[in-house]
């Protein structure tokens, strides 16, 4: 090879995935498939029609022949639901780059499952014996994925991220953009003194106490304060960690939020915890959006309001926590340039643009559904709203936003394949656990205690 | 100094599907596909996580098809900044 041809990269079409990120990134899926759900129950709520159909749910049941006999009267309505599922998922993940040959058999499997968890839920005995779908949803997922091992190309169908993002997005017509306005501020000034206060915990136990990286730190922290895996990868990324950080802080992150989807909810129920009190202390305190919903809508399950306990937990974690993603990034992207690293990279300057590109996109999704909604039914009476819009339009959305929260809750336990984590060390668990414990105390002290009766009486406007 | 990031090099893998298959566990509380990861991938290289923004003397430019979308194309050939 001559030198000319050594000199020469002509890769014009290689750019950074920009604005593509429009049809490649779930985030804007989400948002896409949601808002047509939205916009077809608008147009045919004001046709007169409405959305229930596609929207079917087991009922309660207290026999298994009425149980059957639900499923023999509606079961071309399922068929109706788990077509639309599957050609909507199906047909995006396709263009995200998703193999159909994979996708489609594995959904199958979710969809099925999924139908056998909310029958159970729907049994009249089921909240007392502590079925709530969500933790059914997640100890079958996990015992299939532990006890029989399946195909790990199925895992192709179990999209936690995106089932959770469709499912944020739904649940956002069902908040009162008023609610976000009021509540909003005091679930952020929560979550940041708890985030902060949970990251220096972690950042400086591990680095002052046990001498780790500061990038292994970094992700650490971010694992336990921001958001989870998903704060670890973004922070990962900015701090240029080791590739075996990011593992490390996975492997945290999932056992603890797994051991926090039990934890909260029973602990929150020996304390007869306001629902609204629990999932703020659940937003504050779990680690993932897809962990954290699943503990509240548990919770709100037990308690009898499980509205209160998504919305408490919703303004929490998403508000709260998800948004400031992309400046967490770009913090640490600073601090790793300047202090750990001492300009030893080129061309790696942190732009502010990061913290847009960063930015979980799902979050915008949910703000416009709520606001769609607020207009929509702003000019009807109470008790117009209770009687005609609640249960054509709004019920219809929550129902297919629980659809997408099962699909959600079934996928974790598929995914967790315990065997398969990375070993996370010594340190790096002493270092994290300390985190953990100073998260769930401060959690707590502020959910219960600070704000306690806001977040008991705050929640329950209806539109 | 080059114009090429870590996006054109060879060592730099940053597929959503190569990154779920790298870092188990991955996908059970986040995605590769999520936007929170942008386009960071994996310096096979250096053994490091990072966003693709970076420029190093190890580059190296190459036809293997890698791109997040999967749409690369031109011509590819072994690039040296030494």
């Amino acid at each position: 090879m001559n030198e000319n041809q050594k000199n020469v990269c002509e890769v014009p079409e290689v750019k950074p995935s920009g604005w593509k990120e429009l049809y490649l990134k779930e985030d804007w899926w989400a948002i896409w498939l949601s808002m047509g759900i939205i916009f077809a129950a608008i147009f045919l709520y004001f046709s007169g029609g409405s959305l229930k159909p596609l929207a079917v749910t087991p009922a309660k049941w207290s026999s298994l022949d009425q149980l059957f006999h639900h499923f023999a009267l509606n079961y071309k309505l399922y068929f109706l639901q788990f077509f639309f599922w599957l050609i909507v998922f199906s047909l995006s993940s396709k263009i995200m780059g998703f193999n159909l040959s994979e996708f489609v058999p594995s959904f199958i499997f979710v969809y099925v499952i999924s139908v056998i968890i909310f029958s159970i839920g729907a049994w009249e005995k089921a909240h007392h014996y502590n079925l709530e779908p969500p933790l059914v949803a997640l100890a079958i997922g996990m015992i299939i994925a532990n006890f029989i091992k399946l195909p790990k190309w199925m895992d192709t169908g179990f999209r936690v991220e995106y089932f959770i993002k469709t499912g944020i997005v739904l649940l956002g017509a069902t908040l009162p953009f008023t609610l976000i306005i009021y509540a909003g501020p005091v679930a952020m000034l929560q979550a940041t003194i708890i985030s902060v206060s949970t990251c220096l915990t972690v950042y400086f136990a591990a680095t002052r106490l046990f001498k780790l990286d500061p990038r292994l730190a970094a992700c650490l922290g971010a694992g336990a304060s921001v958001c989870g895996v998903s704060g670890t990868i973004a922070v990962a990324g900015a701090v240029r960690a080791k590739k075996e950080h990011p593992c490390i802080a996975i492997t945290l992150v999932i056992v603890w939020a797994i051991v926090m989807i039990f934890f909260l909810p029973f602990i929150s129920k020996i304390l007869h915890l306001h629902a609204g009190v629990a999932g703020a202390w659940i937003g504050t305190s779990e680690f993932a959006d897809a962990a954290g919903f699943a503990a509240a809508q548990a919770y709100g399950l037990m308690a009898g309001m499980e509205e209160i306990a998504v919305r408490a937990f919703t303004l929490m974690k998403v508000i709260g926590r998800d948004i400031w993603i992309g400046l967490w990034a770009f913090a640490f992207a600073v601090i790793s340039i300047t202090k750990w690293e001492k300009g030893d990279r080129l061309g790696q300057k942190p732009t502010l643009k990061e913290v847009w590109w960063r930015f979980p996109k799902f979050v915008l999704g949910f703000f416009l559904a709520s606001l769609i909604i607020t207009v929509v039914v702003h000019s009807y009476s109470m008790n117009e709203y209770l009687h005609t819009v609640k249960p054509n339009l709004i019920n219809p959305i929550k129902a297919m936003r629980t659809w997408t929260f099962i699909f959600c809750f079934l996928s974790i336990g598929l995914t967790t394949r315990f065997r398969e984590l990375a070993s996370a060390g010594n340190k790096p668990f002493k270092a994290f656990t300390m985190g953990v414990i100073v998260n769930v105390i401060l959690g707590f002290i502020f959910s219960a205690i600070i704000f306690g009766n806001y977040w008991s009486t705050a929640l329950g406007v209806l539109k | 100094m080059n114009q090429y990031t870590c996006l054109h090099c060879k060592y730099f893998r940053n597929d959503p599907k190569f990154l779920e298959e790298f870092y188990h566990g991955l996908n059970t509380l986040s995605s590769a596909w999520g936007c929170v990861r942008g386009d960071a991938g994996v310096c096979i290289k250096h053994g490091v996580y990072l966003f693709p923004r970076g420029k190093c003397s190890d580059f190296l430019c190459t036809r293997e098809n890698k791109n997040i979308d999967n749409q690369i194309s031109g011509t590819y050939n072994v690039y040296s900044i030494s």
